[in-house]
């Protein structure tokens, strides 16, 4: 699996102190690396220059916090979602949540939950993709954005990483490599994402179509890693 | 009557994946049992429709589909250049 390398620090928010508030900000902006435009500033302590600068003197701090980069993304997943359910003419609930710079967003409907889902959660595909492609033109750029129906796919990827596991103590048991079942591309990557941390299994993907999956294998102790025989 | 629900929606998404918005046109053929509900956009706009590899050309009519299938029609989506 590969891992992007962000460059910008993704905590949420900087201290710096300095002897003025501007360059306390300066500071802190270099910290996050962020720009004026990317943040938003909050003065902790204004700071004191004292008498003759020395007596009393107190540096000034400032809080810079990075402005929320899913800002927006549920409004416009609702404002989608609006158009959707008014056409099928059902009430709707939305909940969302954004943790780091991914967001959330389940809706419930009264009746239509399994429309909206459809085959393997075909229909919901098309649905994501269509929110997906909505707040990309608006928002100017790609967000991470999972869109649920019903907690279908919570409770998808909470079966697949169990499946994954007790795949992996198999794997662990005999030595041997274990396939999971064919599964979708954003199913798979949970399926690896959940075995990533166990340092002595590694995942990778074979087949073709809809027939890919995730195939679980020891890794060897270094030194005598054994070639994989393509059968 | 509920095509025309199904027409406001599929307008009102395409809105939101052009740049020319005004320049939607939707109309409605009917052929054998099914209705079609034919969109046209403007000529720099029909990739944004249907998207890579189709993907969002099957999103619309996914939801085209959903929609008859609770209407208990059968409506077709068409994608006119």
């Amino acid at each position: 699996m590969q891992r992007r390398n962000n460059s910008q620090d993704d905590s949420k928010y900087v201290k710096a102190r300095g002897k003025t508030v501007e360059k306390a900000l300066k500071k802190a902006l270099k910290k996050m690396s962020a720009n004026i435009n990317e943040v938003e500033v909050e003065i902790e302590d204004p700071g004191e220059k004292g008498f003759l600068g020395i007596l009393g003197a107190r540096d000034a701090e400032v809080k810079v916090t990075r402005k929320m980069r899913n800002a927006g993304v549920e409004e416009i997943a609702n404002e989608v979602m609006k158009i959707i359910l008014d056409c099928l003419d059902v009430k709707y609930r939305v909940f969302s949540e954004t943790e780091g710079d991914s967001t959330y967003i389940n809706i419930e409907t009264v009746g239509v939950d399994g429309l909206l889902i459809g085959r393997k959660g075909d229909t919901l595909d098309s649905l994501q993709h269509l929110v997906g492609r909505i707040i990309s033109k608006r928002l100017g750029g790609y967000r991470r954005m999972t869109l649920d129906v019903g907690g279908y796919l919570k409770n998808r990827y909470d079966i697949i990483r169990k499946k994954a596991r007790k795949a992996a103590k198999k794997v662990r048991k005999t030595g041997r490599d274990t396939g999971l079942d064919p599964m979708k591309s954003s199913e798979r990557r949970i399926a690896h994402i959940e075995l990533t941390d166990e340092d002595d299994l590694s995942t990778y993907t074979v087949g073709s179509g809809k027939l890919r999956k995730v195939i679980i294998t020891p890794v060897k102790p270094e030194g005598n890693r054994k070639k994989k025989s393509g059968r | 009557m509920s095509v025309e629900d199904i027409k406001k929606m599929v307008r009102e998404l395409a809105a939101m994946l052009v740049d020319e918005p005004d320049k939607i046109e939707i109309s409605e053929e009917q052929r054998d049992k099914a209705i079609i509900v034919v969109i046209s956009v403007a000529e720099d706009d029909v990739g944004k429709i249907i998207g890579k590899n189709g993907q969002t050309a099957k999103a619309l009519r996914a939801l085209v589909n959903a929609a008859s299938a609770r209407k208990g029609k059968k409506v077709l989506l068409e994608i006119r250049e």
